[in-house]
């Protein structure tokens, strides 16, 4: 692995029970992805974007073949290794937002740093990423009091405040309208720019992907090549 | 009933719906939604269905053993009738009346000493084995009912007749046999073929008693039970002027006698002997002390299985609760088609009672099996079997308590329901308005207490036990629920501190408060439970430590009965001689019957339930001239020393209040067949823990000095006792005594105290066992109620669970969040729990058993510490699936 090649995935398969057999998601998949690139994943519905961006998380258990990040190879490692590893590795902002209802802003972004052992300047940390996605006002308010771009924000500041060297998106303006959605691209991307994180989104959205080093279009749990 | 106005449709603009009309679609609906099945219904049943089981099964044994008991009257009793007499037995002209009417079988009963050394005649040694019997002489007619079973299978009369071929070989007196019960033979460490000494006669034992058919009919047993001929126990020589013997005369009737004819035949015998003084009972209920033990017990067991079945009711509110939560959506879609608040009631309210009825169905079930199954486990205790029929009065009350308690616990989250918006339907379901509940909602709750109230006290038949117990239950109740508010507010206080120990408090202080927290089922179902386990154990705990602190400090070493006023002095002589002589106290003794109470025939006066006890067969009276030491009047003067005149009366004070006595009333008491009325000269406090002489009634010496009588005698000792084998046994001074008092006065039955101490504390000891194995029933309840809750809440957990994985957390710290979420909580029920329920055990301590309050540190933390782990292991029992669940698909679902 090259020092600057931060992901590199191989021959990746991905399969999943349900009543009427295995259904085989992911079909062999081979990626490299460099540090600080942005890479768009697209394609129609059931293609597998979604269960790429999981496995590559460490969320989804690879049937077959090997994802290598930052050096250290995920599927060799158990639940709770991941789950350190996501700790200070991986930042990752979904559709539907998945904020904590029961904890405030403040604390939903406070906590990926607690859980990381970070105890010096975390609350700082937390305030300085509310305020960078332009919630400073809205500290000690909780998921419900939030319109969903608020949510969506505090969603990002909370994948990004321990810094991790890559940042996940699962359709991140798919929940949201379009100014909404335009302003919080604006925000990852300028994250991108500013922290200098390797960054990984699915969109069906075509005009967002474009915004990115690189497209990958999967096709039937495939990459399309063509 | 309202209907709401604000959300429903067209309906409400026209006529309303009539009332036949919204009953029928309601029954409708209401079936065609429980097609569905009985899955979210399932800790509803189990509660509903284990408090009434509870309920149910205590009244059904209860019921089944007295109807057992009665059935079997005839044998219990040993006649149709019979008649107990103190001191005397029937004058010439009682038994011609009797014996014209009955066939008569007569014993007598008193409590005395056995005495066995392998040296048999030349036993007066200190090596003599001694026991306390219950001594009975029969005659040649007993039993006149039932049969008297021994080993070896031979002829009762000729076991307990002279046995010739003994009194041959031994060259002395005639001898008697000696039938006797198992547990005698292994005290004195002897076998069938050797010979006892009762009194001063020797007698060898023929037998062992292995059914007795009237033992039951007897009050409470202090030892192990000894037949003897008549003439054996004349041979034996205690039947002495004054001795404490019972005689008692069952009869046969001549010809069959129905129930109402009993009664005649009790009345006419009581108005042909007025004054007989004697104490009458029929077969149909042959033994009352036992049928008064059962009755109580029974209500007892069903106030500690109706706090099972409140605990219950807990369970039931939350399943209605997460039941009509996921009906949220189909309530307001039927609102948005016209339905009214009242039908959307209306329907889920007969959702709730149809499967009330079903879990109502399933306790009593198993409730009515319950004498089924204690048959097995009674067979060997008692000499009869249980009626084995179905009873409806206690199913009825079970089913009353069920219903009320379901439609009860079910009514907020009902009315809530029906109030529900049409717009929820577009709004989170977790945004919801706190309204108050309707008028109407809370006279429902009214009544529903109001229902709980009398049958209640249908049940258990004391007005101020069922409210005291009500009203318990409800404060209880009420004051774990504020107390669930303050610990949701406090954990919603101190989640909001930016620096905590850890990101694992927070989340746990967070889930402490959060709208569907367990938080209030904790609190309530742990919280009630262990209320009652504590109370119980307190309780116990306190009447322990009165028996084994003041009480054995206090009491004397031994009580004698039955000393002639002959010996006195050379028993007085014997004690103050021994080592460790501390003092002693002696009062002359005989027994009496209350006939009347200001000349109000005693079985027409309605005595307040502590005194109930006095006017129920005989009591013992004493005399005395000058006022005895230690006497401590609360009213009146006492009597001049000299004092020649009627009779005067000194009561107990609180017995008199119960009787409604004042001074100046007047007692009638019948001794030895001659009634006498005495006027109340004063009152007195009596100590009755102190374990000495008291007595009730203390009269002025005539006429009582003219009857013959004994006296009861106290002697204390400072004790030394050594430890055999687990048997605690005196050495030292009171050895020595009690084996001087035994050889010297065979006449004299020594009791010790602390033996007696200890039977009671063996008798509490089962008492408490059985009590705690009821309450057990509500920690049963409490854990099914909590497991209820934390199910209820397996989804969001799950969505946590995953929220903190994908955030980094392991699995062990996610546990942590749990442990410490149900830890606090459960410590914050235990504690709670352990005020009120210190508070309770206090009040029952001081008030209802009038014994100094003992704080048991111990037994509290031990409550608490199993409370909260239960409330722990439950917890992460219930999360634990989370802990497994993959991220993805939860995430995808959302």
């Amino acid at each position: 692995m090259s020092t600057d090649l931060l992901l590199e995935v191989q021959n990746l398969h991905v399969s999943l029970p349900s009543l009427a057999g295995d259904v085989h998601i992911l079909k062999g998949i081979d990626l490299s992805v460099k540090k600080g690139e942005a890479i768009g994943l697209t394609g129609p519905s059931g293609s597998g974007k979604s269960t790429l961006l999981m496995t590559l998380a460490g969320l989804e258990l690879p049937s077959a073949g090997s994802v290598v990040m930052n050096g250290h190879c995920l599927s060799d490692m158990d639940e709770d290794a991941l789950a350190r590893f996501r700790q200070t590795n991986i930042g990752i902002v979904f559709q539907s937002f998945h904020l904590i209802p029961t904890l405030t802003a403040f604390e939903n972004v406070t906590l990926p740093l607690e859980l990381a052992g970070m105890d010096k300047d975390y609350l700082e940390k937390a305030e300085t990423a509310l305020a960078n996605v332009g919630l400073a006002h809205r500290l000690d308010h909780y998921p419900g009091q939030l319109s969903g771009g608020e949510q969506q924000r505090v969603a990002l500041a909370r994948a990004v405040v321990a810094q991790p060297p890559v940042l996940l998106a699962d359709e991140p303006t798919g929940n949201l309208d379009q100014s909404n959605g335009s302003q919080i691209m604006d925000l990852i991307f300028g994250l991108k720019e500013s922290l200098g994180v390797t960054l990984i989104m699915v969109t069906h959205d075509m005009n967002l992907a474009q915004r990115c080093d690189r497209i990958i279009p999967l096709c039937d749990g495939m990459i399309d090549a063509g | 009933m309202p209907g709401d106005t604000q959300s429903s449709g067209v309906n409400n603009l026209r006529k309303p719906m009539m009332p036949n009309l919204a009953v029928r679609l309601a029954v409708r609906l209401a079936f065609r939604e429980l097609k569905g099945g009985i899955r979210g219904f399932r800790i509803f049943l189990a509660c509903l269905a284990l408090g009434v089981m509870a309920i149910a099964g205590v009244g059904s044994l209860s019921e089944a053993l007295v109807s057992g008991l009665n059935a079997k009257g005839q044998s219990i009793l040993g006649g149709d009738l019979s008649i107990t007499m103190m001191h005397r037995t029937l004058n010439a002209a009682e038994e011609e009346w009797l014996q014209a009417r009955y066939d008569i079988s007569s014993s007598n009963e008193m409590r005395s000493m056995v005495r066995y050394s392998q040296a048999e005649e030349n036993a007066e040694t200190d090596q003599m084995r001694h026991a306390l019997v219950e001594l009975k002489a029969v005659d040649s007619f007993y039993p006149l009912y039932g049969t008297l079973e021994i080993k070896p299978a031979i002829d009762p009369r000729v076991a307990l007749g002279v046995q010739q071929s003994k009194a041959e070989d031994s060259n002395q007196d005639i001898k008697y046999g000696a039938l006797v019960e198992l547990a005698l033979l292994e005290t004195l460490g002897i076998e069938v073929g050797d010979t006892i000494k009762i009194g001063s006669g020797f007698f060898p034992v023929t037998g062992v008693i292995r059914s007795e058919p009237d033992r039951l009919s007897g009050g409470f047993s202090i030892g192990p039970r000894v037949l003897l001929s008549k003439a054996g126990a004349r041979h034996s020589g205690l039947y002495q002027p004054g001795s404490f013997v019972e005689n008692n005369y069952r009869l046969r009737s001549i010809i069959p006698l129905s129930e109402s004819d009993l009664k005649v035949a009790k009345v006419e015998m009581n108005e042909a002997f007025p004054d007989a003084g004697w104490q009458i009972k029929e077969r149909t209920d042959a033994s009352p002390s036992l049928r008064r033990s059962i009755e109580r017990m029974a209500i007892f067991l069903t106030l500690v299985g109706l706090t099972a079945l409140v605990v219950g009711g807990i369970g039931v509110g939350n399943a209605v609760r997460a039941y009509l939560d996921h009906r949220r959506n189909t309530i307001a879609i039927i609102k948005s088609l016209g339905a009214t608040g009242a039908l959307v009631f209306l329907f889920y309210m007969l959702q709730i009672f149809l499967m009330a009825l079903l879990g109502i169905f399933l306790g009593l079930a198993l409730g009515a099996l319950t004498p089924l199954l204690a048959n097995g486990l009674l067979a060997s205790l008692l000499p009869f079997d249980l009626d084995m029929r179905l009873f409806p009065a206690p199913l009825a009350a079970a089913t009353g308590f069920g219903l009320l308690t379901a439609i009860g616990f079910a009514l907020n989250p009902l009315a809530r329901a029906q109030t529900i918006p049409v717009a929820s339907l577009f709004r989170d379901s977790l945004v919801t308005e706190k309204k108050s509940l309707p008028f109407w909602v809370m006279g429902l709750y009214a009544l529903c207490l109001l229902g709980l109230v009398l049958i209640s006290f249908l049940v258990v038949r004391y007005i101020e036990i069922t409210l005291w117990f009500l009203a318990g239950v409800t404060a209880s109740y009420l004051i774990l629920r504020f107390a669930a508010g303050i610990i949701s507010s406090l954990a919603r206080f101190a989640g909001r501190r930016r620096k905590l120990p850890s990101p694992e408090f927070r989340i746990a202080l967070k889930n402490i408060h959060r709208p569907d927290a367990p938080t209030q089922a904790v609190m309530l179902s742990i919280g009630l439970a262990v209320t009652l386990l504590s109370v119980i154990s307190l309780v116990d705990g306190n009447l322990k430590a009165e028996i084994d602190g003041d009480i054995p400090d206090l009491a004397p070493s031994f009580f004698l009965l039955d000393v002639q006023t002959q010996q006195l002095e050379g028993v007085k002589r014997l004690a103050t001689a021994s080592d460790g002589f501390r003092g002693l106290n002696t009062s002359p003794m005989l027994r009496g019957k209350l006939t009347h109470v200001n000349g109000v025939p005693s079985r027409d006066v309605t005595p307040a339930p502590e005194a109930e006890w006095v006017l129920r067969g005989d009591r013992g009276l004493t005399y005395a001239a000058g006022k005895p030491e230690g006497v401590e009047l609360t009213e009146g003067e006492w009597w001049p020393a000299d004092y020649i005149g009627p009779p005067l009366l000194s009561m107990d004070y609180e017995i008199a209040e119960g009787l409604g006595l004042e001074l100046g009333d007047t007692v009638t008491m019948n001794v030895l067949g001659r009634p006498f009325t005495a006027e109340i000269s004063n009152m007195r406090k009596v100590n009755w823990e102190s374990m000495g002489i008291n007595f009730v009634f203390l009269f002025s010496p005539q006429p009582l000095a003219s009857a013959p009588h004994a006296h009861l005698m106290t002697i204390s000792l400072d004790d030394v006792e050594s430890e055999n084998k687990g048997e605690v046994i005196p050495i030292g001074g009171e050895a020595a005594l009690r084996n001087a008092l035994i050889n010297e006065y065979p006449n004299i039955t020594v009791i010790r105290i602390k033996e007696s101490l200890e039977t009671i504390k063996d008798i509490l000891d089962d008492f408490g066992l059985a009590v705690r194995a009821m309450s057990a029933l509500s920690i049963i309840t409490g854990i099914l109620v909590l497991s209820g809750a934390i199910a209820g809440g397996h989804r969001k957990r799950v969505y946590d669970a995953v929220m903190m994985k994908v955030l980094g957390a392991e699995r062990r710290r996610i546990l942590y969040v749990y442990l410490i979420e149900y830890g606090l909580t459960g410590l914050g029920a235990s504690l709670i729990a352990a005020f009120i329920a210190t508070f309770a055990a206090w009040a029952i301590v001081k008030f209802v058993l009038g014994i100094a309050w003992v704080m048991l540190p111990g037994t509290l933390a031990l409550t608490i510490i199993c409370a909260t782990g239960i409330s722990m292991f439950l917890g992460l029992l219930g999360t634990w699936r989370s802990l497994g669940a993959k991220a993805a698909p939860v995430l995808r679902s959302d």
